[in-house]
């Protein structure tokens, strides 16, 4: 696996001085926190492919956590003007512990295969991709409250379905589908979802995208390989028409051993198989 | 006749069982006040029906709630029913030639709302005129322009005209028309206009941006650029991209001229 960072935890309970801007970069998001009496103010500049908007790599893999917004050299670390802001008023003094956590995009996210990819018939094929996490922004409490929740890279909007007024507003992912897990990039602002396609078909089945419903996904962390979530398997069946989506309810072995770090977003249901119209797993292959 | 023989008349006249007709009468009415004002929250629980049904049924249940209230509050005390309706009647077919428009205003409206050609919240445009609906009544659709102004449009009018709904769908497609030098790279364009389109989160990847060229112009060579974006969107992806277009444009020595004409002046001739 191409690791370029130790997976520093990030993620978990930081406390808050009143009067001081603290500052977390994790990945392409950067993120400035200033705390004072009665109101919390958030800035950042998150990952983005718009030029102009201080984006950052998609795979940026850089973990930072700086208290007081004051590197080692003794520099303010300063949000650039044009940095989103929101202020949230409180009865607090400023003083408290604020929860970073991470979370799974809330749209299905499409992912597209270099070319078209077939799974011959009878073949069970596992993919990997990784998609960029958001980070939840929780004020402790009982109940702890959300203050906000930011994408550490902004996806780009795409559109999944047969016709353009039949489909689903999806993600479109910055990821490709590897079929060789040592070649997937290991970064902490991503969780890698391991895919199984099985085509119990009688020919092969052609893939050129695939949605992958990650509201419905748990996210897992492994202290060796970073974040991961439940593997999902694909299974074709001989109609055609229909395909199952099952959900393991776990990631895969290769992962382990893993810590369950939050549930899906949206209710999986008691049955954990899923049939669907097969093109709202594969998309319409006579479409582009 | 002195003030004894008034008061005997009166008693004659307003007996026990009259007064108790009375009461009973101002009971039925007292009830159907009551329930044609609880009609809203009754329909509103219908959860299947949308925000236009539910104006169309609420009005239904508080006016049929308040006649029949009023039908037998008049029966309870000795009206008959029969004279009423009969003079309704005529009344209904004096007041029908009268209000020709008013019926067939009605007729369509009942059509729309069966049809729904568009529900309360899309933005179309009808006759001319477009702009969010506000509401879908009987009568008539009131229409909020952009700059705030509210349109009645007679529901007549909607059902014979052609309505353009801009928020049918959840995607919509806008274009982009830009003329550029005929010394520019056509390719370069192209690869300038998608690389804008791609670069926006808010411009669908898919359906894919299409870039076509139109005409080889007076001035310049025509293209044509097409994207793709949720409905509410449209205004700001386009503005964006015209920012993004324009600059790298710009940046890549792409001129845009403007209208040219090239005169060639000749010598008088011998």
């Amino acid at each position: 696996m191409a690791q370029t960072n130790t997976f520093s935890s990030w993620w978990g309970r930081h406390a808050l001085t009143p009067d001081r801007t603290d500052f977390w970069q994790v990945g392409p998001l950067k993120l400035w926190v200033h705390s004072s009496p009665h109101r919390l103010q958030f800035r950042w500049t998150t990952g983005s492919e718009r030029p102009g908007t201080n984006a950052g790599d998609f795979l940026d893999g850089h973990i930072r956590s700086v208290p007081g917004s004051q590197d080692p050299s003794g520099s303010l670390i300063e949000a650039p003007a044009n940095a989103d802001s929101i202020t949230c008023a409180y009865s607090g003094t400023g003083r408290g512990d604020l929860v970073l956590s991470p979370s799974l995009p809330d749209r299905a996210v499409v992912v597209r295969t270099r070319g078209t990819v077939g799974v011959l018939p009878g073949e069970d094929v596992t993919f990997y991709m990784i998609v960029p996490l958001s980070l939840r922004i929780e004020l402790q409490g009982e109940p702890s409250k959300l203050l906000h929740e930011v994408p550490t890279y902004r996806l780009s909007d795409t559109w999944f379905g047969p016709m353009s007024n039949m489909g689903s507003l999806c993600f479109a992912s910055a990821s490709e589908l590897y079929v060789d897990l040592r070649q997937v990039p290991l970064r902490p602002h991503c969780a890698i979802t391991a895919i199984t396609v099985r085509n119990l078909g009688t020919d092969t089945l052609k893939m050129e995208r695939l949605s992958i419903p990650f509201a419905r996904l748990s996210l897992f962390y492994s202290q060796r390989t970073g974040f991961w979530t439940d593997r999902l398997i694909y299974e074709r069946r001989d109609d055609d028409e229909m395909a199952a989506l099952k959900l393991d309810r776990q990631p895969p072995q290769e992962a382990s051993p893993t810590q369950f770090v939050t549930g899906p977003r949206l209710a999986v249901g008691d049955s954990s198989s899923v049939v669907r119209a097969f093109s709202a797993i594969f998309g319409d292959r006579n479409q582009g | 006749m002195n003030a004894n023989d008034s008061l005997l008349t009166l008693r004659s006249f307003v007996t026990e069982e009259k007064i108790f007709r009375l009461i009973s009468a101002i009971v039925i009415m007292a009830v159907g006040l009551f329930l044609s004002r609880r009609a809203d929250g009754l329909v509103a629980r219908l959860r299947q029906l949308d925000i236009t049904q539910r104006t169309l049924f609420t009005k239904i249940a508080k006016y049929g709630v308040l006649t029949i209230a009023v039908a037998a509050a008049l029966s309870q005390l000795g009206f008959d029913l029969k004279v009423i309706l009969g003079a309704a009647g005529i009344l209904t077919v004096a007041i029908g030639f009268a209000a020709q428009t008013s019926a067939s205003n009605l007729i369509s409206g009942l059509f729309l709302m069966v049809e729904k050609p568009f529900v309360v919240g899309d933005v179309i445009e009808v006759a001319g005129t477009k702009g969010e609906v506000m509401a879908i009544d009987l009568l008539s659709c009131k229409i909020r322009l952009f700059s705030n102004l509210m349109v009645r449009i007679p529901n007549e009018t909607m059902v014979k005209s052609s309505i353009t709904n801009q928020s049918y769908f959840p995607i919509r497609r806008f274009d982009i028309s830009v003329g550029v030098g005929y010394n520019s790279n056509i390719r370069e364009v192209r690869d300038l206009m998608m690389a804008a389109a791609n670069a926006h989160p808010l411009c669908l990847n898919e359906p894919e941006p299409a870039f076509s060229f139109e005409s080889f112009g007076d001035s310049s060579m025509n293209v044509l650029f097409q994207a793709w974006t949720m409905k509410d969107s449209v205004v700001r992806v386009q503005t964006d991209l015209f920012i993004e277009i324009k600059e790298s444009f710009d940046k890549a020595g792409i001129e845009i001229p403007y209208p040219t004409r090239t005169l060639i002046t000749q010598g008088p001739t011998a």
